[in-house]
């Protein structure tokens, strides 16, 4: 959980550089991480956290604190992740390869003339074998389960705030978290049992 | 305490620390007595705090700049009315004077180098030697990044960060076109509104002509 100061939310509707960069500073963190968690690669993390700040920036003249800033923008952060993975589930022709007209004009889809890419050798190197096997676990967990999960686990969420964010009820959140904990206990045991 | 079956699912609620008091009595009193469970209840305060334990991304200060560049790229701050004019005529001024001179003499599309995280590199005569900010990189000289990255600004003032394991060159300026050429890698880029020469990323497959502001290419 984090909060942003009034002052910094008045300067970023003033479009003041220096608010932007006290806001950076508060969500870079959190959010960046969320993102890294939700869709494991740091590269996509990095870019969808770039998107939620604009996007921030762009909705914020017209927010009101009717719920906790934090979780305005982990559901800013959580939506733009979903639409990643729908995008990706169309096929290929919608992969983050692509150049993107902010204002509205031509989109230019560059996987079909440039093959994928993997993850670049620095990734691959930070990775150690056991990060390695709960990030698995984790994707494994599915985007439902593990919403909730590193909401509750890394960020510290009440079941309330995890409840608005994912918008389910209270209850169906806490089962959720629970039952992704089982499942991964599962997962690891049964991955450590194989290497025995 | 029902039993083996209820303190399995009750194991998550207890490893997080959110049973009543009452309930996380009866579950230490069944796992007190029970091995199997205590056994299950061991795997799960396991995988919790292996969780726990991952790594963070850390902060970087190429992320902030590129949130930032994205965020100026909204717009300016709004300025005070009477100002307002004086601004205005200065900006067109301004602009008349730097189309007067961009016409008269066409300036070479280059890449100043704004900050750098890790090792990045350019050829120099045959060798690679380290880049460091402040330097500006001209027509044909190619830059590489291995586990580093480079955040570079060119002459047009588009932003272009240069993104671990890539290679990169300034491309020929025509009287069309200007750009770079993305041997191999992933560059990301904030392209500045322009008049006359386009700007283009070529790619061993083939060209990218920009039609936006922002955007992004990868090739491998």
């Amino acid at each position: 959980m984090f909060e942003v100061s009034p002052e910094v939310i008045d300067g970023c509707r003033r479009k003041s550089e220096e608010s932007y960069s006290a806001l950076f500073g508060v969500l870079e963190r959190p959010v960046v991480n969320f993102l890294h968690r939700m869709c494991g690669e740091r590269n996509l993390a990095e870019d969808l956290f770039q998107d939620t700040f604009v996007r921030i920036l762009k909705a914020l003249p017209a927010w009101q604190p009717r719920a906790k800033f934090s979780t305005w923008v982990f559901t800013i952060a959580r939506n733009l992740a979903l639409d990643h993975f729908k995008h990706q589930r169309r096929g290929p022709g919608a992969s983050t390869d692509q150049a993107i007209d902010e204002d509205g004009g031509k989109i230019i889809f560059l996987s079909e003339m440039i093959p994928g890419e993997g993850p670049s050798p620095a990734a691959l190197a930070e990775r150690s074998e056991e990060v390695e096997r709960l990030r698995a676990a984790i994707e494994r967990l599915g985007v439902v389960k593990r919403e909730a999960l590193v909401l509750r686990v890394f960020h510290g969420l009440p079941y309330t705030e995890i409840a608005e964010i994912t918008g389910c009820p209270v209850g169906t959140a806490k089962y959720r978290v629970h039952d992704a904990v089982q499942d991964l206990t599962k997962m690891l045991a049964s991955d450590e049992a194989l290497e025995a | 305490m029902a039993g083996c079956e209820q303190a399995r699912r009750w194991l998550p609620a207890y490893a997080l620390g959110e049973l009543e008091e009452a309930d996380r009595a009866a579950l230490a009193g069944h796992l007190a007595a029970c091995e199997a469970c205590r056994r299950e209840e061991a795997r799960v305060a396991h995988a919790l705090s292996a969780l726990r334990a991952m790594p963070e991304v850390p902060p970087s200060a190429l992320r902030r700049e590129r949130a930032l560049a994205a965020a100026r790229a909204l717009g300016p701050a709004p300025s005070r009315r009477r100002w307002a004019w004086v601004a205005a005529a200065a900006t067109v001024l301004l602009a008349a004077v730097l189309v007067r001179d961009a016409i008269r003499r066409p300036q070479p599309f280059t890449l100043s180098v704004e900050g750098v995280e890790g090792v990045v590199e350019r050829e120099d005569g045959g060798r690679w030697i380290a880049v460091s900010a402040g330097e500006t990189v001209g027509e044909g000289v190619q830059m590489r990044t291995a586990l580093g990255r480079a955040t570079l600004r060119s002459s047009r003032g588009d932003l272009i960060v240069l993104d671990v394991d890539s290679v990169l060159s300034v491309g020929a300026t025509t009287e069309a076109e200007e750009g770079v050429l993305l041997q191999s890698g992933r560059l990301w880029c904030q392209a500045t509104k322009r008049e006359g020469r386009r700007l283009v990323v070529r790619t061993p497959a083939g060209r990218v002509e920009v039609v936006g502001t922002r955007f992004e290419v990868s090739y491998r």
